[in-house]
């Protein structure tokens, strides 16, 4: 795997994990009680950038952004579509 | 330096993917260890704007650029799946034993992808499609010949594990005299017979591994010095050594 990646946009894994970046609990106090929820099941789905950059060898490294600009433009930039499912992890 | 929009094979495309969602399940489960509830990735799908060319071997692609139309659209799924469900869908990693396919300069890049194409990768695979009496000449389009081929893999399994002597013992006695050649390699496959010759004349064996050989010899032909004895374990191997005989 190559390690250079175009400095505009983040590695494929660090997408990931802002993705998955979430406050386990949400809760709020109604009358004396506090009621708490939890998300089960995450899935999303977004129009993103990629650089696939290719290194002497053949490796393949991947950077990847979300759409940086929400200008309509004569040149469009190619948008790629992902879509991922996270589920939640109980850890004892 | 990487360089941007060249084209790219699958496979390493792939390569890199798996290694990324790997480093982003390892922060998670970093982060597991502070925080009771964390999310696992169970499954990703990419679809991609990609031109695909074919240059008659191989398949590349290159993502499509600000103002290009008519790109393909590709998707990619990655499920996550359990270790076992890893070990029985993938074949074993090759052992010490086994000498891959890759690494035999005698085979041509051709035939090499040709029996990449039919999942033989080494030279066990090859033997467990040969016990299964599969017509390679015929499943690989009269393009790799079995016999020619077994004989440049053996050969080169042989190369890797040469035979190595380490003690020989000589045990004359009036009934039945004998030499024991101890070691590591000394045969490596149970398909030959070893074949020994010691002071010119052919000797019986009588027993035969990986680690000793025995060997039925006349006392009769035995010198003080220089004795010779050559073995042949395989097709593909010749030992000879010179030896003392002290009382």
């Amino acid at each position: 795997m190559s390690d250079y990646i175009n400095e505009d946009f983040i590695e494929f894994n660090e997408f990931i994990e802002e993705l998955a970046s979430i406050d386990s609990y949400m809760d709020k106090r109604i009358d004396h009680q506090v009621v708490a929820m939890q998300v089960e099941k995450i899935t999303t789905e977004t129009a993103c950038q990629l650089s696939i950059e290719v290194d002497l060898d053949g490796a393949v490294s991947i950077g990847t952004i979300p759409p940086m600009y929400y200008l309509e433009t004569s040149f469009m930039p190619v948008f790629h579509n992902i879509k991922i499912n996270f589920e939640l992890e109980e850890n004892n | 330096m990487a360089v941007a929009n060249r084209s790219w094979n699958l496979e390493s495309f792939l390569d890199s993917l798996i290694v990324e969602l790997d480093k982003a399940r390892e922060t998670l489960a970093i982060k597991a260890i502070n925080k009771p509830l964390t999310y696992a990735v169970k499954d990703v799908n990419l679809e991609m704007q990609l031109f695909p060319s074919f240059d008659g071997d191989n398949v590349q692609f290159i993502t499509a650029q600000p103002g290009q139309e008519g790109a393909s659209k590709i998707a990619i799924q990655l499920g996550s799946i359990t270790d076992q469900q890893i070990r029985k869908t993938t074949n074993e990693p090759n052992t010490a034993q086994d000498v891959s396919i890759d690494l035999i300069d005698e085979i041509d890049t051709d035939t090499k992808n040709t029996l990449r194409k039919i999942g033989v990768t080494s030279v066990n695979d090859l033997d467990k499609i040969q016990k299964k009496n599969v017509d390679l000449l015929k499943v690989s389009n009269k393009k790799v010949d079995y016999g020619k081929l077994a004989n440049l893999l053996n050969k080169a399994r042989r190369t890797e594990n040469p035979p190595k002597v380490g003690n020989v013992n000589f045990n004359i006695s009036r009934s039945a005299s004998t030499i024991q050649v101890e070691g590591d390699n000394l045969m490596l496959d149970e398909k030959y017979k070893p074949v020994a010759v010691f002071n010119g004349e052919m000797v019986e064996l009588i027993s035969a591994s990986k680690s000793n050989l025995k060997l039925q010899i006349n006392k009769d032909t035995v010198k003080d010095k220089d004795n010779e004895l050559i073995v042949i374990s395989d097709p593909y191997t010749v030992f000879k050594m010179k030896l003392d005989h002290k009382n």
